[in-house]
């Protein structure tokens, strides 16, 4: 989300808007908008309406929470794109600045991929072998 | 969760909606993007 704040500038170059939507109230929102002096608006889907018409209430979630993700909507309403965060993996700003670009400049652009936020299987096991190695063979006293 | 409803997906049309903004205006879907495409990031309560 910082990352969307930070390149808001490139964004509008692109005669793209952004907005954020979340399920907190003003009395949530508003705080935070200022705290982190977002430059865009803040839309407060109070009632959960859009994340349940958008089909995307987390079923993991019993509050209602609905789940984190980002669309392009273009005039008419058409979603130009759309990616839906799973636990792991998430869409970057930078990647879904360049994929506009592609498509503003007349480009046959492939839409982004999210990409995996865990550790990799490799830094996972440089990091759990040796905690493993110690637990399965103490050092002698 | 029986919601049941299917994600929106890429080509379909997002239905309209009005909400108010953190500041207390209100405002439609339909007009943020009446002339330019606009980026909607859902974000869970923290940054």
């Amino acid at each position: 989300m910082a990352e969307f704040r930070a390149r808001y500038e490139e964004f509008r170059a692109l005669r793209v808007d952004l907005a954020a939507i979340s399920v907190d109230g003003p009395e949530h929102s508003e705080p935070l908008r200022q705290l982190y002096q977002i430059p865009f608006p803040i839309l407060c889907d109070t009632n959960a309406e859009v994340v349940k018409s958008w089909g995307l209430l987390d079923p993991l979630e019993k509050g209602g929470i609905g789940r984190s993700a980002v669309f392009v909507i273009e005039p008419g309403l058409r979603v130009k794109y759309c990616s839906v965060d799973s636990t792991t993996t998430r869409i970057r700003a930078a990647e879904l600045l360049e994929y506009l670009q592609m498509s503003a400049a007349g480009a046959a652009a492939a839409a982004p991929e999210r990409r995996v936020i865990l550790p990799t299987a490799g830094e996972m096991i440089r990091t759990a072998l040796p905690a493993l190695k110690l637990t399965l063979f103490p050092p002698k006293r | 969760m029986g919601e049941g409803k299917e994600t929106l997906t890429a080509g379909q049309v997002a239905p309209d909606f009005q909400l108010l903004y953190s500041t207390g205006l209100a405002q439609r879907l339909s007009s943020l993007v009446a002339r330019r495409s606009l980026v909607l990031i859902f974000y869970r309560g923290y940054w």
